[in-house]
């Protein structure tokens, strides 16, 4: 089967692999293989979070779904949106790298770190609701949920945290890598596709952790 | 890149969208348990539509390819494995007491003193049903003030009265475990469970284990 380095691999005559590599797609092979080690440790890192959370849901259904209801489905609906085409714009800067497409390059990396920006904000927003609504069980804040289900909806609620946390810190980190690969490639520094393509592949899975954060969590209650 | 590319992108733009969609349309809907079934088997399209074309899988190497499928590997395995250890063993999550029910009061320090302890009851420290074998007081009251007291409390039909150290001691000395599986399975005027079979063995080990306190004999120690 014919396959191709993920990384857009220019003509050798362009670029030369570093000392320790054959060719500079054997070279581009290994940078993908060590970015996939470690985004597997990042899937099995939330993996045990979304486990423990299964469990919990699976020993008290409808608290969960009650707890579930509380939270902002337009703000997280709109936040997933988001986030999927803060994905597409990402792949975009790559597919800019190697036609030496530098305007576009800027541009999208730019959309890419700005629509991340616009996820936190909004996440921002729906943190103070729920502070505001004492729906927050972190930092000895008030927590008020009616009974009979107020100690399985503070469970719930300190898994949204934790969840939400953890993502927005990594998201976080993400949008640090995009605004170096922008302040590279304004810099017009050479040889950028195997580090635009490999933020990339953070970047996606970033997105693709929240693809199973947003159903866990919002869509636990039914909103009919 | 080329124009069918960027085309290519942008479908699979779309079609992620669509299925966020379709998720959250679906929340409306009451689907009973295919509810979670459906969103869970749509973000796994989700993701596997992102793996496979925004992170390039479909054209990647072998190796990294290995990489990857073995993170989802070990997730399955991971996630697999706990889930059916926890709906077939662990007996108090699939009855929903993996946190106190609602009602359930500490009792204070002090007030309930565990027979099998010298150094006394600190509820704040222990789970409602801590040791398998060892009857929990504390729990055993609730059931006593609600099942038992019925015969035991006055000693009906030949039940020993709680407080009656003399006929509780006659009993206790066959061994708390004869008298559990005496009131579990029914003995003379004794009905199995006392007529509820929905109290388990440890709920009656606990109500044995408050009225024995209660009438003033201390188990001995482990």
């Amino acid at each position: 089967m014919a396959y191709r380095s993920v990384i857009p691999t220019p003509p050798e005559a362009e670029a030369k692999p570093a000392p320790q590599f054959d060719s500079l797609r054997q070279q581009y092979e290994a940078d993908t293989l060590g970015i996939w080690i470690f985004l597997a440790s990042e899937i099995l890192f939330f993996g045990g979070v979304f486990m423990t959370y299964t469990v919990y849901r699976a020993a008290y259904p409808e608290a969960f779904e009650a707890a579930s209801g509380r939270l902002d489905l337009l703000l997280g609906g709109i936040n997933t949106a988001i986030l999927l085409t803060s994905s597409l714009t990402m792949t975009l800067a790559d597919d800019a790298v190697l036609p030496r497409n530098r305007k576009a390059l800027i541009g999208w990396l730019a959309v890419t770190a700005l629509l991340g920006a616009v996820f936190l904000a909004i996440k921002g927003v729906e943190y103070s609701l729920e502070f505001g609504a004492h729906l927050a069980p972190i930092f000895a804040r008030p927590f008020e949920f009616p009974e009979p289900h107020t100690e399985q909806a503070r469970l719930f609620f300190s898994f949204y945290f934790a969840l939400t946390g953890l993502h927005a810190v990594h998201l976080f980190i993400g949008i640090v890598v995009v605004l170096i690969m922008l302040v590279l490639a304004i810099r017009g520094a050479p040889r950028l596709e195997a580090k635009v393509t490999i933020a990339g592949l953070y970047w996606h899975l970033v997105d693709l952790i929240w693809v199973f954060v947003f159903p866990l969590l919002y869509l636990a209650a039914r909103h009919g | 890149m080329d124009e069918r590319t960027r085309r290519n992108h942008l479908l699979v733009w779309l079609l992620l969208l669509g299925l966020l969609g379709l998720n959250i349309a679906s929340s409306f809907l009451d689907l009973g348990i295919f509810n979670p079934i459906l969103t869970i088997a749509v973000a796994a399209l989700q993701a596997f539509i992102i793996v496979t074309f925004f992170m390039y899988m479909r054209s990647a190497a072998p190796v990294p390819r290995i990489a990857a499928a073995t993170g989802f590997f070990w997730l399955l395995l991971m996630i697999g494995l706990t889930l059916t250890d926890y709906q077939t063993r662990f007996e108090d999550i699939a009855l929903g007491r993996l946190l106190p029910e609602p009602g359930w009061e500490s009792p204070a320090v002090g007030q309930v003193p565990n027979p099998l302890s010298e150094s006394g009851y600190s509820p704040a420290h222990r789970p409602p049903t801590p040791d398998a074998a060892a009857p929990d007081a504390a729990s055993g009251e609730r059931i006593y003030a609600s099942v038992c007291i019925a015969c035991h409390g006055e000693g009906l039909g030949g039940a020993p009265r709680t407080g009656d150290k003399a006929a509780w001691l006659k009993r206790a000395e066959q061994g708390v475990d004869s008298l559990v599986a005496h009131a579990v399975n029914g003995f003379k005027g004794m009905p199995p469970k006392g007529g509820h079979p929905e109290l388990s063995e440890q709920d009656v080990r606990n109500a044995i284990g408050y009225m024995l306190y209660a009438s003033g004999i201390e188990l001995p120690k482990r």
